[in-house]
């Protein structure tokens, strides 16, 4: 079903979510734009290019309380589960980050559930909204995600977000993508005509032309599997990569945790948390005896590897959406779409096919 | 919808001590009267306020929610594990992953090399094997340790030499003063030449410190036995046991998941391994 | 239950660390009944020096030979010793002088020299084996309530050993570095403050000193491209772990 709401409307329609729902969107924070829970629909930022921190963090928190612990004698142990309880709508997201909520799904929704993960799943609404604008550094046309929603490798969009939200100047064309959502709102929208649907093509093609940034993925999955022993990765691991993991952190497909226990002083209470890990910290791959990734450069090539290669074989997609927040964020500007085409460009060693 | 990640508690029914830092644990479960493993698989071992930690069953699966685990205090968990008495409980959550190819290996000849703690995964398989004798060709077992106070079933090894059909053999790395050791001195693969067995029609399933597994593939490769036959039990790093975390990740592969118990073919060329 | 005996030994630095065990908020009193404080100089007079003790924390660097002695009789008589804040792990402020000639930092502040016998500053690890560090500047009150739950517990105490950037990630706090272009040390610098400074929009002065296996020239290079002198260049990577080798790195490419 395709409507047309006025932007005049937009703040009230906005609001009338807004009584049985966290509204959780895109808002000024310093120099930047972030996800954060809105106190009114007027902080919106619409027009924002990109965050730092991906929204995947309003369901998939960077840390969380899992278990309390509480031992009742020798004998007897309380363990009560924290899940989250909180009903949301995240508003504004671009699809590339879209499709990477959809990627986290195929993770941690698949063969096990991840009980915290699901349940915060389950009671977000995903409104989508296409971009207008296209950064240096986003590539989200390279890999398919965007920057207009559609149903990529393997995953319906329909059966991941519930709205699609186009800007077309003076109104949005709204698209409900499923019937969930439509019950939500207050007051009935107008009918798009063919007009504004032609509208919405010819913005898409015109924004798939602002693209600088470009990665080929054709046999990319194979191709980087041919090149574990390329310089590249001692190069840039040696001389450029902090290993801060700021890489990772601002992802939006990665999920990788570690557990911490912490205990009250007195022994009567213990909590089991988990919080985002990152493959680029040193002791990520440490075992009794020996660390399996103990280069910064072993380190370089797991990150980029995992999204553009094992991802494929792991959960039939690519863990990269394009965003660009791994080479805007990286302080000392490491670039996978670089690193790509250096590997690209030498002859591959046949050793390793 | 169950919480995977929710530990059950598993009482302690005995404590049997291995060397100076392994000992074996038995366990009984309160809960959960379906509870079935295989020989190679794991559980999740946890205490509240330190954390959890991946260990296999060194145990015959046949046993209904009675299970051992054979450990050795290296770690943070692990270390805290061992503080714990017969009677008290520890949680645990499995079980988990891929375990030895037992339906592959009937009728066939079993190879087992084991290096240090890599006898307690190994071990199951083997008290399966003889309690189905006759489904399975001759066992070896090499085993090497870094000294003889370090080997683990001390008093099982002599037992284990008198089952048909078996043979045994011993080696350590070093000899302290004083010790008295008749067996074999040097690394795992200077027994491979005293093995009374073909190559063909053999499986060998390998489980110790990556770098003894790696120089064992390539002594057996060059002996003739095929990659297809050699299998391999892991060690990674792991805080979930079911593919979440990322921590066990070897390129495309979750050991939680795909292993720990990997056929050779799987794992070869993949990096950030020494196999 | 037999309480753990806890000796508390100051030598170069502010005692900045020793008070904050008295400063530990909501828990000092359950350190109280958890540990007996037999010797701590900052907290009474007098207490016991011979030990044995279950814990000994030091704090300060080490400035002079004798504090070298005590420090090796301390290491005999203790089940566990951690040095606890800057100084005592990475040298600290007290290593500001160690790229200077000794005799000049010495000339600087004393007229007569005869009766100094200082040394260059060197963290507690150069002398004597330890078990952990206690980081900070002070010590964190995390790392600290870790170290006192793992006492305990009888288990080995985990330290986070990465670096600030991950804390700034965690509480969603909009990286300085690349988003103001500030010269912050975070990316190589231990955690454990919970990104304090970014946290106030203030870039990282790396107090903590360095997380394992940072790479401190490839940061230093952007403090360069960013427009710092080469000798704010390093006064960033020796204004508190001098000592430390992570951070000579950096700091020696604009010496």
């Amino acid at each position: 079903m395709v409507k047309i709401l006025q932007k005049k409307n937009f703040c009230r329609w906005i609001d009338s979510l807004s009584r049985q729902y966290a509204l959780i969107g895109p808002v000024k924070e310093r120099e930047e734009t972030e996800f954060q829970p809105l106190r009114c629909p007027e902080q919106l930022e619409m027009d924002y290019i990109s965050t730092m921190a991906a929204p995947r963090k309003f369901i998939y928190p960077s840390r969380q309380l899992l278990f309390r612990f509480t031992p009742q004698g020798d004998d007897q142990l309380i363990t009560e589960e924290i899940l989250p309880q909180s009903q949301q709508i995240l508003l504004a997201v671009h699809p590339c980050d879209a499709h990477a909520i959809m990627v986290l799904d195929r993770v941690l929704m698949g063969e096990f559930t991840d009980s915290y993960y699901t349940k915060q799943r389950q009671n977000t609404f995903l409104i989508v909204l296409n971009c207008q604008k296209v950064d240096k550094n986003c590539f989200c046309d390279s890999m398919g995600t965007g920057p207009f929603l559609h149903s990529w490798m393997g995953q319906d969009p329909a059966k991941g977000c519930d709205l699609e939200l186009t800007d077309l100047g003076d109104r949005y064309l709204v698209e409900f993508l499923n019937g969930k959502i439509r019950k939500l709102f207050s007051f009935p929208l107008e009918t798009a005509n063919d007009e504004d649907i032609q509208l919405k093509k010819k913005r898409e093609v015109g924004i798939k032309e602002k693209f600088i940034k470009k990665l080929n993925i054709e046999n990319l999955p194979s191709s980087l599997r041919q090149n574990m022993d390329h310089s590249v990765w001692s190069r840039i691991g040696e001389a450029i990569c902090l290993s801060c993991t700021n890489c990772t952190m601002v992802c939006p497909t990665c999920y990788c945790y570690n557990t911490v226990d912490t205990v009250k002083l007195d022994l009567s209470k213990s909590e089991r948390y988990r919080y985002w890990d990152s493959c680029q910290e040193l002791h990520f791959a440490e075992v009794h005896g020996g660390n399996f990734r103990s280069t910064r450069g072993a380190r370089l090539r797991q990150f980029v590897l995992h999204k553009l290669s094992y991802w494929m074989e792991q959960y039939g997609c690519f863990g990269c959406v394009g965003c660009g927040r791994c080479i805007n964020w990286c302080p000392t500007g490491i670039d996978l779409t670089e690193i790509v085409k250096e590997i690209r460009g030498t002859k591959i060693n046949e050793q390793y096919s | 919808m169950n919480n995977t990640l929710r530990p059950f508690m598993a009482r302690i029914t005995s404590i049997r001590k291995e060397t100076y830092d392994t000992n074996t644990y038995q366990f009984k479960l309160k809960k959960n009267p379906g509870f079935s493993f295989l020989p190679g698989q794991f559980n999740m071992l946890g205490i509240p306020g330190v954390g959890e930690a991946p260990i296999s069953f060194s145990s015959e699966p046949d046993q209904k929610n009675k299970f051992e685990h054979t450990i050795r205090a290296v770690g943070r968990v692990t270390q805290a594990i061992t503080q714990r008495k017969e009677g008290e409980w520890l949680q645990i959550r499995g079980p988990y992953g891929r375990g030895w190819p037992t339906e592959d290996a009937r009728g066939k000849n079993i190879l087992a090399v084991a290096g240090g703690i890599g006898l307690a995964p190994l071990r199951g398989f083997l008290l399966e094997v003889w309690k189905n004798r006759n489904d399975f060709g001759k066992v070896v077992i090499l085993y090497g340790a870094r000294t003889p106070d370090d080997l683990l079933f001390k008093e099982e090894l002599p037992l284990w030499r008198k089952r048909p059909n078996t043979q045994l053999l011993l080696t350590v790395d070093e000899i302290p003063p004083k010790t008295r050791w008749e067996e074999n001195q040097g690394v795992v693969i200077t027994l491979f030449d005293r093995v009374e067995i073909s190559p063909q029609n053999t499986l060998a399933l390998i489980c110790g410190p990556e770098i003894m597994m790696r120089f064992v593939v390539v002594g057996l490769l060059q002996r003739g036995y095929s990659a297809s036959h050699l299998y391999l039990s892991l060690e990674r790093r792991m805080k979930c046991g079911v593919g979440q975390c990322g921590h066990c990740q070897i390129g495309p592969k979750y050991v939680c998941l795909d292993g720990p118990v990997f056929p050779y073919n799987e794992i070869r060329g993949l990096p950030d391994t020494l196999v | 239950m037999k309480k753990n005996r806890l000796a508390i030994f100051k030598y170069s630095c502010c005692a900045g660390c020793q008070f904050q065990l008295f400063f530990f908020q909501e828990h000092v009193l359950e350190t109280l009944a958890a540990v007996d404080i037999v010797y701590c100089k900052m907290g009474a007079s007098g207490g016991v020096k011979e030990g044995p003790f279950e814990v000994a924390l030091i704090e300060g660097a080490i400035t002079e030979s004798w504090q070298i002695d005590e420090l090796k009789r301390v290491r005999e008589v203790s089940h566990f010793l951690i040095p606890i804040g800057s100084c005592a792990v990475n040298g600290g402020i007290p290593a500001i002088k160690d790229i200077y000639p000794e005799m000049e930092v010495e000339k600087r502040v004393y007229q007569d020299l005869s009766v100094i016998h200082s040394v260059k500053a060197h963290p507690i690890d150069d002398y004597v084996r330890v078990d952990g560090y206690v980081r900070g500047c002070p010590m964190g009150e995390r790392d600290l309530l870790e170290l006192l739950t793992s006492l305990l517990l009888n288990t080995k105490p985990s330290f986070p050993e990465y670096c600030v950037c991950v804390e700034c990630k965690l509480a969603g706090t909009i990286c300085l570095l690349m988003s103001e272009g500030k010269p912050c040390m975070g990316p190589v610098t231990n955690a454990g403050c919970g990104a304090l400074c970014p946290s106030h929009a203030r870039a990282c002065y790396g107090c903590w000193g360095p997380a394992p296996n940072v790479n401190a020239p490839a940061l230093a290079k952007k403090f360069e491209q960013l427009g710092l002198s080469p000798d704010d260049i390093v006064r960033k990577f020796t204004q508190f772990a001098s000592p430390k080798i992570e951070f000579r790195k950096g700091a020696e490419m604009y010496e």
